[in-house]
């Protein structure tokens, strides 16, 4: 056989299998979209044709309108909060050495890979008992313990690129630690500050087990869908899902687009060197 | 006495692994244009960071205009530095990195813009305040760290290896331009640098280091004339080091007898028979011939520094030689590698090695 | 030459990291405590805690539905020797363990594709394309599926016009792993991606300059090179199907029970608190003896070598 021809067709081998692969990715997203206009009560082939139907339904809807405000809560204040405590924990792992660094890097990277079913029982049994039970800042409170990995992740990946010398630099012109910290460290990880919000947000809005144990009455979206995917036939789930699924898309994307990560490369370090 | 505006007393420095800095004792003068040399891990440039606090020394003290700065945080010192890596922050244009020392201090915005724009006229930046600092050429970005480090005008400026990721042409006018400052500004530089040349053209007083200990302090030329040492001797590079032992003396100069044969150097102090006869002779001193008396050897090579030649030659018994020459003497000896030539010198030119220390 | 070269780059880098941080003069421990007393804090009140607290709800009692502290180990025994969670637990790990499979040979061509065969632009979308669904959106996913694959859904309906079916797709193994290799295997992708570009691209050259054939060069230099990669990905698909409580929910219908499926059940009936901690920390003692050996397994036969000396 030729090789060049074995060659072409090992590559429309791969080119084809990792497009098999995609396609198996995007397909639950994009039924999820394309039947949310759909017609039918029961989402199915044929297409029942156009309608905004569902999504207009889903407006009406009081108790998911309040979930999706509770969402907007909770994802808002676990973005600030674990932006905040993830710079601090990347920035002590960057900075200093102590005897029980590796406990306290652990205590901060761990929690995301806790089955959310352990954690949330874990939580729930916890804090019901120290009366944070049904709260919906105990429910923003839990999603920071999990997010605050992920930020501390992407801010320490940007403190590896801060030249070696910058902040003692600023320290020998008159910057005491503290302000080298707010007027060196904190405007150089910036980007990775801004991807550390929004993929919090994300990872806020997107979970609903945790949510579902500890917060009680109060139902954030994802928690709302679980509970109407226990229930009957809904068609309003695959509009609400088609707006969780928008919203979380644009927030993970968004945050990519400052994490400045990418394959095989790393993001040019200081400019200066 | 004047006091020293800089005094190291038994500096000292341990890491876990190395001990970089050996009790060294060291005054530097008001104004003095002063180079630390060695080479690399011999501890000039963590002397460096101990006087700017960025590191705290394990032993002994740094005074600074008489006070000790024992306890004082590096951002309290005022002892500016010009960094090797530049340490620009790439997130703030040219006039807010210059204006960053005087942001610290709490001066007022005008105020702070005012003087960072003055000091980059002062380097010949002047239109440059606005540019981020990645879109600076290297000579330009030099210009702005020392920029940074004056605003303050601070009394003393560290600089460290500040040269060495210029090309020649630049590296030469970055000097002009280092060397114009220190007249200006009067203040004292201390200068961290593994070349040579910058130090020559540069320093009032040289530091030679090595392992973590001074092993000489002089003016350029003289540690050149003068090694303390062995080390020393070979660091300056156009040095040849003989070894040898003291036969005895006449007419004012030691006999001294080694591998290489017999020699006689000249000894400001009496050296008892037996003693070490080490001794360096410069690679500008020595005379070639085609024959007649002197060290025989054979030409090895030939290597261009400037406009003079530097000749390897490999000496009858095994050690070789560093001869300079004009391009034109070269020619007239026909000097190519195989040749065979003859190797003297006048003999008050040779510098006696003084004795080594007998501690240890 | 060039491997001697890599070996140095990466030792150089590493010193890097391990450098004394430059300590300054005076500085005192007022920043540092300021920056990590309040992480410790909250991981310690929302995250280690409860997970203590758990390990101590095992040995608590459940008296007319309400938890009382005690010291019983009963809760143990009825769990660990019950027959419900003994197949619950094969169950799990057979799931567990075909996804993990399934995800690393299906993920390791695909990375291969992206790392070594798509251009610098066509890579980075993939990569953006794939870090989406790690984060967003599981459990809706899994509902698209029910969708799909349900007897009167898309799938059937295709297959019916043609003359097929209807095919009981969910409610199966198959559509159990179809859930699971949703929620695996973009992260594994991922990380092989990331490991694959990570190896130096002239090591590859030269295997193929001195003559390795593609799959040669995969089987000596690119596999071992990715060990601990290969390892990671594993134990990550491992972690992230043992503890899935949708997919069993959606896909299977929670039959058979998963142990994420019993613990829920177990908390939802009478409060049985103590029982549902038992299998938490149960899966959790699991979970941590499968990351070791995944540990253990990564660094290979000269790291374990060196690590015993």
């Amino acid at each position: 056989m030729n090789r060049s021809l074995a060659t072409r067709l090992s590559r429309l081998a791969q080119y084809g299998f990792l497009g098999l692969l995609f396609a198996f990715i995007a397909t639950p997203m994009l039924v999820i979209v394309v039947f949310s206009f759909d017609a039918n009560r029961f989402p199915t082939i044929p297409w029942g044709g156009f309608s905004l139907e569902w999504h207009r339904a889903i407006l009406d809807d009081p108790m998911i309108r309040d979930a999706f405000l509770n969402s907007i809560k909770v994802g808002f204040g676990t973005a600030v909060l674990s932006t905040a405590l993830g710079f601090a924990a990347a920035y002590i792992d960057f900075r200093y050495r102590f005897r029980l660094k590796l406990p306290f890097v652990l205590l901060v990277a761990v929690p995301p890979a806790v089955p959310a079913t352990i954690l949330g029982m874990a939580m729930l049994a916890f804090l019901s008992r120290i009366g944070l039970f049904g709260r919906l800042e105990t429910v923003m409170a839990c999603h920071v313990a999990i997010a605050t990995s992920f930020s501390m992740a992407i801010i320490r990946l940007r403190l590896n690129d801060l030249s070696r010398d910058l902040e003692p630099a600023a320290w020998n012109l008159g910057a005491s630690p503290a302000a080298a910290l707010v007027h060196v460290v904190l405007p150089f990880c910036k980007p990775a500050l801004i991807a550390s919000f929004f993929l919090s947000a994300a990872v806020s809005f997107d979970e609903f087990l945790i949510a579902w144990f500890v917060g009680g009455v109060h139902e954030t979206l994802p928690v709302r869908i679980l509970n109407l995917l226990q229930g009957q036939v809904n068609p309003k789930i695959n509009a609400i899902g088609a707006v969780v699924l928008v919203v979380s898309i644009a927030l993970v994307l968004i945050a990519q687009r400052f994490t400045g990560v990418r394959a095989g490369r790393r993001p040019s370090p200081d400019p200066g060197e | 006495m004047k006091t020293p505006f800089i005094a190291l007393d038994q500096l000292d420095k341990r890491y876990a692994d190395h001990h970089a800095v050996k009790s060294v004792d060291l005054d530097i003068e008001a104004g003095e244009f002063i180079a630390l040399m060695g080479p690399s891990g011999c501890g000039k440039s963590t002397t460096l960071r101990l006087i700017a606090g960025l590191d705290e020394p394990t032993g002994g003290e740094i005074r600074i205009g008489g006070d000790s700065m024992r306890g004082v945080p590096a951002f309290q010192r005022n002892t500016p530095m010009v960094w090797q890596s530049l340490a620009l922050f790439p997130f703030l244009t040219v006039a807010e990195n210059v204006a960053f020392p005087l942001r610290m201090q709490k001066v007022g915005t005008a105020e702070r813009r005012r003087r960072a724009l003055e000091w980059l006229d002062r380097l010949g930046l002047a239109g440059m305040a606005e540019r981020n600092v990645a879109q600076l050429s290297g000579g330009q970005r030099q210009r702005v760290a020392i920029a940074r480090a004056l605003v303050t005008e601070p009394s003393v400026l560290l600089l460290d290896e500040p040269l060495s990721a210029l090309d020649a042409h630049l590296r030469v006018r970055m000097q002009t331009e280092l060397s114009r400052l220190h007249r200006e500004l009067g203040i004292t530089f201390v200068y961290v640098t593994h070349a040579q040349s910058e130090a020559f053209a540069l320093a009032d007083r040289i530091v030679i280091m090595s392992e973590g200990s001074i092993q000489q302090v002089g003016r350029p030329q003289d540690v050149y004339r003068a090694p303390a040492n062995a080390f020393v001797a070979e660091f300056m590079g156009m040095n040849n080091l003989v070894r040898g032992e003291v036969r005895g003396e006449r007419d004012g100069l030691l006999d001294i007898a080694g591998a290489l044969g017999e020699f006689r150097v000249p000894s400001a102090t009496p050296r008892p028979e037996g003693s070490s006869g080490d001794f360096v002779i410069a690679a500008d001193r020595i005379a070639l011939a085609a024959d007649g008396e002197g060290l025989a050897g054979t030409v090895l090579g030939l290597e261009f520094v400037g406009s003079t030649q530097t000749v390897f030659v490999e000496i009858e018994g095994g050690a070789e030689f560093r001869v300079q020459k004009q391009q034109h003497e070269i020619e007239a000896l026909d000097l190519v590698p195989g040749r065979k030539v003859r190797l003297s010198w006048n003999p008050q030119h040779a510098w006696l090695l003084p004795q080594p220390a007998q501690a240890h | 030459m060039t491997a001697a070269s890599v070996t140095t780059r990466a030792s150089a880098s590493r010193r890097w990291f391990r450098l004394p941080r430059p300590r300054i003069a005076g500085s005192s421990g007022v920043l540092p405590s300021l920056l990590g007393i309040p992480v410790v804090l909250w991981q310690a009140v929302f995250f280690a805690a409860p997970l203590i607290f758990l390990v101590v709800v095992t040995f608590w009692q459940v008296k007319s539905f309400r938890l009382e502290p005690a010291f019983v180990v009963d809760n143990w025994t009825r769990i660990l020797f019950s027959a419900t969670f003994q197949r619950a637990l094969v169950h799990t790990f057979l799931v567990a363990g075909t996804t993990t499979v399934l995800a690393v040979a299906i993920a390791f061509p695909a990375a291969y594709t992206i790392a070594f065969r798509l251009g610098a632009r066509a890579r980075d979308l993939a990569v953006a394309f794939l870090v989406v669904p790690v984060f967003s959106s599981y459990m809706l996913r899994i509902y698209a599926w029910q969708i799909v694959l349900s007897p009167e859904g898309i799938t059937n309906a295709l297959l019916g016009g043609i003359g097929i079916g209807p095919l009981p797709l969910l409610g199966g193994a198959f559509s159990l792993q179809v859930g699971l290799l949703t929620l695996t295997l973009p992260i594994a992708v991922l990380i092989l991606v990331f490991a694959m570009a990570g190896i130096d691209r002239t090591l590859i050259e030269a295997a193929e300059n001195l003559g390795c054939r593609r799959a040669r060069v995969i089987a000596h230099v690119i596999i071992p090179s990715l060990r601990p990669a290969i390892a990671l990905t594993a134990t990550t698909s491992f972690l992230l199907a043992f503890g899935d409580y949708i997919s069993p929910l959606f896909m299977t219908g929670s039959k058979p029970p998963t142990l994420s499926i019993l613990i829920v059940d177990t908390v939802k009936s009478g409060s049985q608190w103590p029982r549902a901690s038992v299998i938490g920390v149960s899966m959790l003692v699991m979970l941590a003896l499968v990351l070791s050996l995944g540990q253990y397994l990564s660094r290979g036969r000269t790291g374990r070598k060196e690590a015993a000396r």
